[in-house]
This record gives structure tokens, C-alpha cells and sequence, in this order.
């Protein structure tokens, strides 16, 4: 044996011109079987290794290499020009409560002035996408409330879309109605958070307390109709997962009618206020070619003047029987996308009044129950209900093989489920767009040349949540 | 072939589209003339198909797959659910697939409307008397009926009335009845008329009356009763010990080899969070087909019962006390380095793999001792265990099924090997297999010609003076079997030239003169670890240690009864390597706790000589370790490392010793019959006057066998419920 | 020159498809659904009024006072905060709270150990482990809830076949520790006993939607 070993070594350095391996990396030459599974290092592997000799950085072809070189810091590249003096570098976030979440801003400052923001993500990272993969498409719904987590339903809706599309199915039309009317009241929530915690951050903090008293209210309708104040797990599949209770609607006129004054107020707070003005008018100037270039959507997209919402250029659910204006701001900057901002809470709540209005009745949810549990008397006395009702709790259903991306026009912008099924009854994949995502990429474009306050002006008007960014 | 190159001639004739394939379709019919396919079309698609195939099996060709719940590959065809019903063109009505054979140019239409829709009709009549149990039923996420309910069936019900209940029947400790589920498909009456040979269950009653049960209430008496849980499609019949266990998507599934039989049944081991749940079959078509027997099935409780779980060793007072395995293997080393070659010997039982069997040997050649024995028996005179062809099934369990001829000596086969025997009831059904056998008198499930069980019949078909010679020169392939029970006798060695001439003979005379390579020997051993044992050399049998009494003996999992410490000398050391507190451990000196069957990956070899791989399932318990880890960490201890650490080194070496144990899956032949005759004619052989008998002779001697299943409360259950003919929970 | 005369040609065109592009991907096309509002059309438009619009307010101050008065008005309207332990907001009967295990008017659990939940749970916080009881029921012999898992999204009600679990109205159980949140059958039973009333009453007043 041990002579067989010591063949095998010198066969071994022969192949490998002699350069020294021990018994360690080449096992016995005795065994007959392929090892097909294992790994052998074969002489090619071990030459290229056998130049770099780890122990001493001098070396023949690299020349004399200092360790201090190798672990000296990074050459400074930025310089202060007009102070002369070295650039800082600050850690912004991302415990900062105006990073908005997990954001650490890396700033590099000369002086008051930012000459580079480099943002770090990933804090916040829960493998949304992969789990998803894991999970059937019933299990996957309540994720999505959890991405974007200001306008939960609207995620929602995006997911059950897209499966839908693959499902080549459409949702009742009470049910799309259900969606519009709730999705409308997503972006409401969504623009009260965005706005007042933006003003909040540039020192207005009044409107924040008023407004978060609407903010609850319409919390308050999301429990109503689905039991959660916030992950809703409410719209499905083929539908929403129950109807709307009675007298929700009643509720709903109630605060919708009163909510445009309250509107009235944050802009008498705000959209003539010199501060105000002077914090966001002509900063974070974002141009219509770059709004473009960089991928933004929504109201950073409509901010600088493009013309572009999915609900009107490719309206889903029932967008197409609704009424409304999209706002569109002219110079790209701070002011005119808090203004888009107020507008979109008015078209919505235009939406919300044509939603009670024209709401009609009939299913919420498709009625077949291959796709969607039965009812609970269905259960009690038929046997394909229990039958459907389990396998659709345990194995869910099966949709057929295809892919699909799927966007809607989210308070925050484009938000698409770009959704691959392999047949069975989990997705094969799922690849969210966020549109955070991108802009917050635009911070490092925009950043630079502006003063540290308005870097909190800019996060805050881009209306950055981490939910999505992060997934 | 034929097909292709005409294609490829079609566009030089260049004919009409039309023209071209009809003439093709011609060519094809003569030149298919020989073998007489016919034509049927299925949605449209051409499929040639035996004639006689049924509409389903044609459909199954052609890649569709027809619903079914009556059917099944195995049992003859019943036609009753008629959840197979498919429309064919010019059909009045649609026709239940299974049950009609297929006529030339029919076309078959298993997607259309009438299909569709007539699979729905089914289907609802099958869920309205169908009781509302999904949630507590344990079929429930594992049902046909639930499937096939979600697949084809209707999403909503019409029938709102009183739903049919029909009495729970009790037929044993194994299986358990909710018969208002049953939908009477009788694939479990035709089970056991057809593939267990029991018949047992019935239907009574007709219409909405109709009933599954034994009519009077009584066991299943089967060794396959299990198998009526898997083909049963609904959850009338589950398991019993496995009741409300676990669902199916919570287990997780490994693939492995049962142990309990030298059939080597390819199982599926059901475990969650390190339990062994219960043990599913694998289809193999050259072993268990997709059957196994109730000990594979329900012996898993063993496992977790009288496990050794940490090493132990005597202590002053001379009782057994836990301690680490840092305590026990020097002591054991020490022990080993300071006793004599000859006077140290290692004895083997039933359940060991061949790694931990190459390491024990490696272990002991290594200190120049040859006592290495296996517990159970075998003929060491003439040709003994040199040759292969010797100790194995030659013909193979497939093989059966081709034997027109089947000669049992001194072999149960229904309690030593069910699948063997179901593959022999098979046979005897389906190919009018003839079987005789010397030896007890037992029921076999089907009918033999008994030749009595003295010697004296075995030694006049050996010399060719018994009327049943001429009945073996009669058959082309006559087969005997001959069971590892009649070595424990003194004259084994003669019994085995005996069986062995008969053998030779019967091939030689035999229609085709012994010129092809059908082999008429059979060895059936009884225990997993035998043939792989005697591959690589160890002794059959202890005689070994009774002629030189060891100082120091290993007994690796040697349960089987055969060393007793009263055969020992008083000084000797006893080492007790395996996995139940059974038999052997209470007078052992060290225990050392090994993995069992399912906690390992490791090489067993069956009774046919073919090598397969058990997979862990579950870790050992406790401090258990793999065995051949074991014997590899003493070398170490004992200064003398073996020169393999991974699992892959020990094959290595297996396979020097062996090629054959580590060729997976194959069966390699083996081929010297007329020289193992003459050698065992040098050892001149004789035959003693006593009877040859089985040890087995009814269901109870059959469940408690070895220490897994004698640990196991089913099994225990099964043997009081087969003694009394009453299941015991009742 | 002719070289970039092509250019400048070829940018045109782009740009021309481009316009095509934009002008096609719009969908509908019917007049009232294309309707784009410009949020501050009246910015810098530098007529007289607006002049002497924006001069007056910069020296008076008027936005400011304007605000001003609105906050000191709000001062004086009813607050929109409740004194939370002896007030709480309303609930719905649809409301996802602490788990429960309900039992039957008997007393008997209702649980049948189907696992749906468990199979449905997102999270993966429920744990089940059944067997068969002395009369031959199917019964849970342990059922966990993992409360620092579970995500509140309320599917393992939804799978209920028999109602047995439920997300009750209360969501006051913060605990100290980590483990008093590892709830086990006893504590889910617990519950059930305790808020039954509660947990009927919400089903009953909800029948109408399930």
C-alpha cells in the first residue's frame, strides 16, 4: 500500500514538473473505482497555483511588493477646491430618522456642500423573491404587502394581475371596482406618508400630526374590509378575498367628502409657505431626459413633465371606466413633485367618489372554485368544496407555464411583478420592479452640488420606503 | 427505421402530400405484418399497439394519461368505476377504456367533450355518498380521489341529500377501515385473490348496499396485507400504526433498501424531524415489483424501541454502565492489542453492510486473525462458499417469471422471502408455473405437488429413481430453490450436493441440454448481510470459535442466537457492536451503539447476489455511530489506522475484495455448476434420516424475526392478533 | 459635412419614431381618459398681478399669517388622540389579532389536527403533531404557534375547516421575553376560552361574508 502511494506521488511530481505536493493533495493511485463525483487536481490546476508563493510578496514576476502597499488606504480622489481642504466623509443613515428607513447615504462633503452620495442598500433585505419561489401563489400574496409597505394593497393587486395573466383569467367586475376603490385610498395613505414625513423632515411638522389622523381613518377601512390595518392580504387571485361589509361605503363617503378640505389645509400649510418654497423650489431638479435615462417612474417621472401613468395609458382593473387627470409638474424639481403629489390625493379621491357611485354589484372574487376556496356553507355539505378547499390550502393551484410582467401604476410609481410559471403550483420565479429601486439610484446624479438639508429634501421627495427597495 | 428512410425517399418521388402518406402507411402495415400491430388513433395521433391492448393502455402509449380508480397495472381488470369512460368514434355511448380492447382504426378521443364531460358525471356520482373526512382523513393530500377530483372533476356539487355510511370493518393490527369511503373500485378484493393469494375480502351486497369486508369479521391474513393500503385510492384503507401521523407534505422521502428479508426490497423511507414515520415501497421490477412485505412495511417502530443509544461497559460489580466512547474504545483496543491472532474472532449477524464488513475483516487480517464468521449458516465442504454460484439465487427474481418449473427445498418462501413468493404465485397464475417442494407442509398460497419431507425423496430425485424426474427432464426451465433454513442441519453439506446433482441434472436433461445460460440452482437466504458476507470471505457459521475458543470476540449486531455465553470461555471479551439491546448485548463486556438499517448509507447484497444502497434517512440515535466508523476509529486507537476515512474509501476497497460490491443495481453471473458438483462429491457427501422442516410454518412465526421487528409493538400486536385470529385492539 | 448631415438626418428620424412610439403605446385613446393636468401653470408667469401678487406677500407676510391663524383654529378643535388603556379605537369583527384554539359548546376542542394551517402558513410558525386519541379521534397532540414568526396574513383561518383556529380581537399580549411568545395548545386553548364571547360573536356578525 504504502509503496503503491509513494508510485503514485512521483508520478504525480512528474507530471507536475517537479514542483513539490504532498501525499495530502493526491490521493492513492489505488483505487479502481471512477470517483466521478470527487474532484481530483490534475497538473494543470496545480501549476497554476505552485507560481504565487503566498509566504513572502517578493516574487519574480510581480517584483518586490511591500505589504504596506498592499494595505495602504484608498488614494484620495476628491478634493475640496474651494475651501482647500480634504473632502469628509459622512455616514448618513442608517439610523438617521431621515433616511427613511435602512438608507445609508455615504456623502462625501466638502464643506455644507455634497460632492458625492453614494447610497448603500441592502439592510433591509429579506430574499422576498426567493422565498416566493418557495411558496405557492396563495402563500405569496401577504409578501407583497410587505415590499412597499405605505401602499400595501396596491402590491397586491399588482401580484394577483399578474397571475391572473397567466391564469388567463379577469376578476369580477365588482371586484375590479373593489380594487380601484381601495387602490385609490392606498395612494392617498401613501402620498399622506410621503408628503407630511417630508415636511416633517424640512422642519414643517404640523401637517404630519393632522394628516396622520386621516391616515388612520382610512387604516381603520382597511381593517374593516380585510381585518389587518395595514397587510391586508385582502386582494386575490381571481379577486379580493371577501366582499366589502356593509356600511363601509357609507363610511368611506363620509370621510371622502371631508378629506378635500383637509387637503385644503396641508396646501395652506405648505404650498405657499416661504419656507417651504424655498427648501424644495429648483432643488433636486431632475430633467425630463434624465427622468427618462435613469428609469423613473410616477410622479418623478410626471414631476419633470412626462406624460406617463399606467393607468391611463394601459388601464387594468376598471381605471378604463373611471375618470381622472394625471398631474404634471414642468421643472423636475422638489416643489413640483410635492404638487403632483397633492393633486393625485384630489384625482384619487375624484376615483373614490366615482367608486361609490358606480360600485356593482355581484362577485368578488371568480367563481370557479379551482382557483379560489369555496365558501364555508359550501363546505358543509359538499364534498367537492372539501375536496377543492384542501387541495387548494395545501398544494394550491396549478397555473399554467408562461411568464408575464405586470405593472400598476403604484403611489410611488411603476411597480411590476415579472412573474414565470413552470406549470406547477409555485412560481418559478418572480422578479419584483420597485420603483424605488431606481429612484434612489438617482440620488448618486443628483445629490452632488447640493447642500446637506437638501439631500433630506430630495430622500424625502423621492418617497423612498425600504420594504421595496431592499425586497 | 424503415418509417425514416422513406421520408427521406418521399420528396425525390415527389407524390402528393396525401398520396405519399398513404402509400407510407401501407408500407408500414406489411411491413408490420409480421409482428400484427394494428393502427388506432388517438385525439388523431396514429399509435401502433398489440392487438388485445386496451383503449387505456393504447391511450397511455400515445402519452395521455386516462383517469382511473378501478384500474391498475397489476390486477386483472374490473371495470367498474368507469371514471375510465372515454368516447371512440361511432360509439353510441363512451366506453370504459380499461376493460375494451382496441379495434383496428378506432379512434380514440380521451380529450373531448364527451369524455370530459362523462368523467365529470363519474366523478360527482363518486363524491355523493362520498363522506366529508378530507380534514381528518390520512389519505388527504396523497388521495386519487382528491386529484383526480381537482383534474377532472367538477367544482361544486348538486347532490345536497343524506350521504350513504357503511360499518367500519376490523380486519387486523396493520390495516385500518373507514369503509364509507370506499368507492368500491375492489382493487384490494383482487389484491388479495390475485397477488396475495388470500381471499379474504369480498364484496356483499349489490347497489347502494355494496360492501368491502371479510363478510365475518376476522384478520387479514396476509404477509403482504399492507399493499392494500397503497393501491386502495381513496382512504377506506390506510395504516393503522401510522394513524394521523404526519401528512405527506410535511415528510421528507428517502430512497433506500429494506433489510428484514434477503430480497432486498427497494423502499422509501417516510421520515420529519429525525423519526422514521413509516416505509413506503419502490417500484423495482427485478425485486418487489411495487409490493412489500408487512415486516418491511411495519417493523420501523423498531427503531426507536430498545435502541443502544451510548456505549457501555462492565463496571466493578460487573454490570453494564453507560459511558463515553472515549471510555470504551481504548479499553477495547487495549484489549485487542494484547490478545493473541488466534484467540481473537468476530462473528457477524444479519443486519451488517458490506463497508462495516470490509473494515471488520481489514480490522482483523490486519493482527493476522481469520476468525472472522458469519452467525448464520452455510456448507464449507466442497466447493463451500468459493464458489458464487454456489450460495445465490442464480436465477434471479425476475427470472421466476420465465421458469416453468420450481422445485422448494426445505424453504418457506412465503415467510423467508414474500416478494420471492409473490413472484412465484405470479408465475403459478399467470404462466401455469408448475411447483413441488420437499420439506413441511405449509400453505404457500398456491398449489404444489408435496414430495413429502424426508431426506430419502431429495436422494432419489438426486439419483434419478423418483417419479418427479421425469417431471424436472420434462421442463425447459425448471428452477430449485433450495432454503438457507437446511444448512443449520449436520448434513447440510450433503443436502447441497443433493440439491445441487438435482440441479445439474435438471439442466442438463433439461430441452435445451444446459447449453443456454438459464441456471436451475437457487440459494434463498434469509438474512440481508449473508451473501455479502461470504463475497468477502467470511466463514459461514461459528464452528470457527468452537474449535478455537476466542479470548476476545466482536459481535457485530450477532442477535440471531447462535453465540451463547455459555459456548464461551469464561475469560473472553466480549465486544457487542449494534443496534438493539437484543440478544447478545446483556452479556457483552463493551457495547458500542451502530447505526441501523435506515441511518446509514451502505451496501447490502441480496439473496440474488445484486448490490444495492440503503440511504440515511435519520441519524443515529444518541451517541450511535456508523458502524464502519466504529471499526474505523478502534484501528485508529489501536495504533494502526485503516487506510481509508471516507465512505468512498471503504468502497474502494470493498471492490478490491469484491468488484461486484460495488456495482450497483447489477447482477453478475455465476457460472461453474458442474464444477461445484464435483467438488461437493469430493467431499463425499451424506444425508441424515431427520425430516427437513421449516422454522416458519404459520403468519405468527413470521412477524418476529430479528431484533428490529422482535422491538416492535406492531409486530408484536400482528403475532398475538395472528395466534388468536382476533386483532387484539378489539 | 455629409457625414454629419446624415447624422443629424438619422438623430431626426430616431427621434421621430420615438414620437411615433410614445404616441402609439398609449392605449386608450378616448378623450376623456387622456386627460393630463399641468400642476403649476401659473409659475413665473410674469404679468403684473402676479408681480405685485408676490411682492405684497413678501413683505406682509400673508402665507404665514394665513398658516398661523389655521393652526391656532385647529388649537381650539377636538383632538383627534384617544387616552389608549381606557380608550381603544374600534375593531371590526373581521379583525386579525392573537391566535385562539376554540372548542365546541361541549367543551369538546374543535381541532381535528387536519394541518391546512400548518401547510398554509407562509411563515411556517405553526407546528402540529397528531395522533389518534383513546375513542379513536383525530387529535392534536401538540399544536405551536410560533407568535414571533407568524405574519398575521390570516390564511390559517381561512383553512380552517372547523373554525378551530381563529385571529381573535386582542392585540394586547406583549410579553417580556421572546419564549412567552412560543405559544403552545394549552395557551391557544387558553385563549380561545377566554375571548369565545368575543370570537363567536365576530363570526356571527360576519356570516354573511365567509
Amino acid at each position: 500500500m504504502a509503496r503503491l502511494i509513494r508510485n503514485a506521488c512521483s508520478l504525480a511530481s512528474a507530471i507536475t514538473n517537479g514542483y513539490p505536493i504532498t501525499t495530502k493533495l493526491v490521493p492513492a493511485a489505488t483505487i479502481s473505482v471512477r470517483n466521478g463525483s470527487k474532484w481530483q487536481p490534475n497538473a494543470e490546476y496545480i501549476n497554476q497555483f505552485a507560481k504565487i508563493e503566498l509566504e513572502s510578496p517578493s516574487h519574480p514576476v510581480h517584483g518586490e511588493v511591500s505589504p504596506e502597499a498592499m494595505w495602504a488606504p484608498e488614494p484620495v480622489k476628491y478634493v475640496d477646491m474651494i475651501n482647500n481642504l480634504d473632502t469628509m466623509t459622512v455616514n448618513f443613515g442608517p439610523q438617521h430618522p431621515a433616511a427613511h428607513g435602512v438608507l445609508r447615504l455615504i456623502l462625501e462633503m466638502a464643506g455644507e456642500v455634497v460632492i458625492r452620495a453614494d447610497p448603500h442598500i441592502g439592510l433591509l433585505h429579506r430574499a422576498t423573491e426567493k422565498l416566493i419561489e418557495y411558496k405557492t401563489y396563495t402563500q405569496a400574496l401577504p409578501y407583497f404587502d410587505r415590499l412597499d409597505y405605505v401602499s400595501m394593497m396596491i402590491n397586491e393587486q399588482c401580484f394577483s394581475l399578474a397571475v391572473e395573466n397567466l391564469l388567463g383569467i379577469t376578476a369580477p367586475p365588482r371586484a375590479q371596482w373593489i380594487r380601484v376603490f381601495f387602490a385609490e385610498q392606498t395612494r392617498i395613505l401613501n402620498h399622506i406618508m410621503g408628503i407630511t414625513t417630508h415636511a416633517l423632515d424640512v422642519g414643517a411638522m404640523t401637517p404630519f400630526f393632522w394628516l396622520m389622523e386621516e391616515r388612520e381613518k382610512m387604516m381603520e377601512f382597511y381593517e374593516r374590509v380585510s381585518g389587518a390595518r395595514m397587510h391586508a392580504a385582502y386582494v386575490r387571485p381571481g379577486g379580493v378575498s371577501q366582499d366589502l361589509p356593509l356600511g363601509l361605503m357609507d363610511d368611506v363617503y363620509d370621510w371622502a367628502i371631508r378629506f378635500s378640505a383637509r387637503i385644503d389645509e396641508l396646501e395652506e400649510m405648505l404650498t405657499t409657505n416661504r419656507i417651504w418654497r424655498q427648501r424644495t423650489v429648483d432643488i433636486g431638479i431632475i430633467s425630463a431626459k434624465q427622468a427618462l435615462s435613469w428609469g423613473c417612474s410616477g410622479v418623478v417621472l410626471r414631476g419633470s413633465g412626462i406624460k406617463w401613468d399606467l393607468r391611463k395609458t394601459q388601464p387594468y382593473d376598471a381605471y378604463d371606466q373611471v375618470e381622472f387627470d394625471v398631474p404634471i409638474g414642468s421643472r423636475g424639481d422638489t416643489y413640483d413633485r410635492y404638487l403632483c403629489r397633492v393633486e393625485e390625493m384630489r384625482q384619487s379621491l375624484r376615483i373614490i367618489h366615482q367608486c361609490l357611485n358606480k360600485m356593482p354589484p355581484g362577485e368578488i372574487k371568480i367563481d370557479d372554485n379551482k382557483l379560489t376556496p369555496p365558501s364555508r356553507s359550501q363546505m358543509k355539505d359538499s364534498m367537492e368544496a372539501v375536496i377543492h378547499h384542501f387541495k387548494l390550502f395545501t398544494e394550491g393551484y396549478q397555473v399554467p407555464p408562461g411568464a408575464t410582467y405586470t405593472a400598476v401604476e403604484a403611489p410611488k410609481g411603476e411597480f411590476g411583478v415579472y412573474l414565470v410559471s413552470d406549470g406547477t403550483s409555485k412560481p418559478y420565479r418572480c422578479k419584483i420592479k420597485a420603483p424605488g429601486f431606481a429612484h434612489l439610484a438617482t440620488l448618486e446624479h443628483v445629490a452632488p452640488g447640493l447642500m446637506l438639508p437638501d439631500v433630506v429634501a430630495l430622500i424625502g421627495t423621492l418617497d423612498i420606503v425600504f420594504g421595496e427597495v431592499d425586497r | 427505421m424503415l418509417r425514416s428512410a422513406l421520408h427521406k425517399v418521399g420528396p425525390i418521388v415527389n407524390l402528393p402530400g396525401r398520396f405519399s402518406r398513404y402509400s407510407c402507411v401501407k408500407i408500414c402495415q406489411r411491413n408490420q405484418s409480421t409482428d400484427n400491430r394494428i393502427e388506432v388513433f388517438v385525439n388523431d395521433q396514429s399509435v401502433w399497439v398489440e392487438p388485445g391492448t386496451t383503449v387505456l393502455q393504447a391511450c397511455e402509449i400515445a402519452g395521455i394519461q386516462i383517469p382511473r380508480f378501478c384500474y391498475h397495472d397489476r390486477l386483472s381488470v374490473a371495470g367498474n368505476c368507469r371514471m375510465c369512460l372515454v368516447e371512440i368514434e361511432r360509439s353510441p355511448k363512451p366506453q370504459a377504456s380499461c376493460a375494451m380492447p382496441v379495434m383496428k382504426g378506432m379512434r380514440i378521443k380521451p380529450d373531448s367533450d364527451v369524455s370530459k364531460k362523462a368523467r365529470e358525471g363519474v366523478m360527482e356520482f363518486l363524491l355523493a355518498n362520498h363522506p366529508l373526512d378530507c380534514p381528518i382523513c390520512d389519505q388527504g393530500g396523497e388521495c386519487d380521489l382528491q386529484d383526480q377530483s381537482m383534474m377532472y372533476g367538477s367544482d361544486r356539487s348538486r347532490f345536497l341529500e343524506h350521504k350513504r355510511a357503511v360499518e367500519d370493518k376490523n380486519i387486523g393490527p396493520l390495516v385500518k377501515t373507514i369503509m364509507t369511503r370506499c368507492i368500491q373500485c375492489t382493487r384490494c378484493v383482487r389484491f388479495a385473490d390475485e397477488i396475495a393469494g388470500v381471499s379474504e375480502l369480498g364484496t356483499t351486497g349489490r347497489g347502494n348496499d355494496m360492501q368491502i369486508g371479510t363478510y365475518v369479521e376476522k384478520m387479514f391474513k396476509s404477509e403482504l396485507s399492507g399493499n392494500i393500503i397503497d393501491i386502495c385510492p381513496v382512504g377506506a384503507l390506510t395504516s393503522k400504526p401510522y394513524a394521523f401521523t404526519a401528512r405527506p407534505w410535511e415528510t421528507r422521502k428517502t430512497e433506500s433498501i429494506d433489510v428484514m428479508d434477503a430480497v432486498g426490497s427497494n423502499i422509501i423511507v417516510s421520515t420529519r424531524a429525525g423519526d422514521v414515520l413509516r416505509i413506503l415501497p419502490r417500484l423495482h421490477e427485478d425485486i418487489n415489483e411495487e409490493w412489500i412485505s408487512d415486516k418491511t412495511r411495519f417493523a420501523c417502530d423498531g427503531l426507536k424501541r430498545q435502541r443502544l443509544t451510548q456505549p457501555m461497559m462492565r463496571n466493578r460489580e460487573g454490570k453494564l454502565a453507560m459511558c463515553s466512547w472515549e471510555d470504551a474504545l481504548p479499553i477495547v483496543a487495549e484489549k485487542m492489542v494484547n490478545t493473541k491472532a488466534e484467540e481473537m474472532s468476530a462473528v457477524v449477524g444479519g443486519f451488517a453492510d458490506a463497508e462495516t464488513l470490509t473494515c471488520l475483516k481489514d480490522l482483523l487480517n490486519r493482527y493476522d486473525s481469520e476468525g472472522l464468521c458469519t452467525e448464520e449458516l452455510f456448507i464449507t465442504d466442497g466447493a463451500g462458499t468459493d464458489l458464487r454460484s454456489n450460495y445465490l439465487l442464480n436465477t434471479s427474481i425476475a427470472g421466476i417469471e420465465e421458469a416453468d418449473l420450481v422445485l422448494l427445498v426445505g424453504t418457506n418462501p412465503r415467510f423467508e422471502a414474500p416478494l420471492l413468493n409473490a413472484r412465484i404465485r405470479k408465475a403459478w397464475v399467470h404462466n401455469e408455473l408448475d411447483v413441488a417442494a420437499i420439506g413441511s407442509k405449509v400453505d404457500l398460497t398456491y398449489s404444489y405437488q408435496h414430495l413429502g419431507d424426508s431426506t430419502e425423496t431429495l436422494k432419489q430425485i438426486a439419483d434419478g429413481s423418483h417419479p418427479f424426474c421425469k417431471r424436472l427432464s420434462e421442463a425447459s426451465r425448471p428452477m430449485v430453490i433450495v432454503g438457507s433454513e437446511v444448512f443449520k442441519r449436520d448434513d447440510a453439506t450433503g443436502i447441497h450436493a443433493a440439491v445441487a446433482t438435482i440441479a445439474q441434472n435438471a439442466r442438463l436433461r433439461s430441452q435445451k441440454g444446459g447449453q443456454d445460460d438459464w441456471k436451475v440452482l437457487n440459494v434463498l437466504h434469509k438474512v440481508a448481510s449473508q451473501v455479502a458476507a461470504l463475497d468477502l470471505g467470511y466463514k459461514p457459521g461459528i464452528d470457527h470459535i468452537r474449535k478455537n475458543p476466542p479470548k476476545l470476540l466482536i459481535l457485530l449486531g450477532a442477535d440471531g442466537g447462535a453465540v451463547n455465553k455459555e459456548d464461551l470461555p469464561k475469560d473472553c471479551f466480549i465486544v457487542y457492536i449494534g443496534t438493539h439491546g437484543d440478544h447478545s448485548a446483556p452479556f457483552a463486556d463493551v457495547i458500542l451503539p451502530s447505526a441501523a438499517y435506515t441511518e446509514k448509507t451502505a451496501t447490502f447484497v441480496n439473496t440474488e447476489g445484486r448490490a444495492q444502497q440503503s440511504q440515511t434517512a435519520v441519524s443515529p440515535p444518541g451517541f450511535a455511530r456508523e458502524d464502519w466508523k466504529i471499526i474505523r476509529a478502534l484501528s485508529e486507537i489501536m495504533g494502526s489506522p485503516l487506510p481509508y476515512d471516507d465512505l468512498d474509501g471503504v468502497r474502494a476497497r470493498m471492490s478490491e475484495f469484491s468488484p461486484n460490491l460495488t456495482k450497483y443495481d447489477a447482477v453478475e453471473d455465476a457460472n461453474y455448476f458442474n464444477q461445484a458438483v464435483q467438488l461437493a462429491r469430493l467431499a463425499k457427501p451424506s444425508l441424515l434420516n431427520q425430516p427437513l422442516q421449516s422454522s416458519q410454518l404459520s403468519l405468527a412465526d413470521f412477524y418476529m424475526t430479528d431484533p428490529i421487528t422482535r422491538a416492535s409493538t406492531t409486530m408484536s400486536k400482528c403475532v398475538r392478533a395472528a395466534n388468536e385470529d382476533l386483532p387484539p385492539d378489539l | 459635412m455629409a457625414l454629419c448631415n446624415v447624422y443629424k438626418l438619422s438623430s431626426y428620424l430616431t427621434r421621430k419614431s420615438i414620437d411615433l412610439v410614445g404616441s402609439t403605446r398609449a392605449i386608450v385613446t378616448s378623450s376623456s381618459c387622456l386627460s393630463y393636468k399641468l400642476v403649476n401653470p401659473k409659475q413665473d408667469v410674469p404679468s403684473l398681478r402676479n408681480i405685485v401678487d408676490t411682492n405684497a406677500n413678501a413683505v406682509f407676510g400673508t402665507e404665514l399669517l394665513r398658516g398661523l391663524g389655521m393652526v391656532v383654529a385647529k388649537t381650539f378643535s377636538e383632538p383627534a388622540t384617544i387616552n389608549y388603556p381606557f380608550e381603544k379605537g374600534p375593531l371590526s369583527p373581521r379583525f386579525r389579532g392573537e391566535h385562539a384554539l376554540r372548542r365546541y359548546p361541549s367543551g369538546e376542542e374543535r381541532c381535528i389536527a387536519c394541518k391546512l394551517c400548518e401547510a398554509i402558513c407562509p411563515a411556517q410558525a405553526i407546528t402540529i403533531e397528531a395522533e389518534e386519541r383513546e375513542d379513536g379521534s383525530r387529535r392534536t397532540t401538540r399544536y405551536d404557534i410560533d407568535m414571533t414568526k407568524c405574519i398575521f396574513c390570516g390564511l390559517c383561518q381561512e383553512a380552517c375547516p372547523v373554525d378551530a383556529i381563529v385571529e381573535g380581537p386582542n392585540f394586547e399580549y406583549s410579553t417580556e421575553t421572546h419564549e412567552e411568545l412560543l405559544y403552545n395548545k394549552e395557551k391557544l386553548l387558553e385563549n380561545g376560552d377566554r375571548w369565545e364571547t368575543e370570537i363567536a360573536a365576530n363570526i356571527e356578525a360576519d356570516y354573511l361574508y365567509r
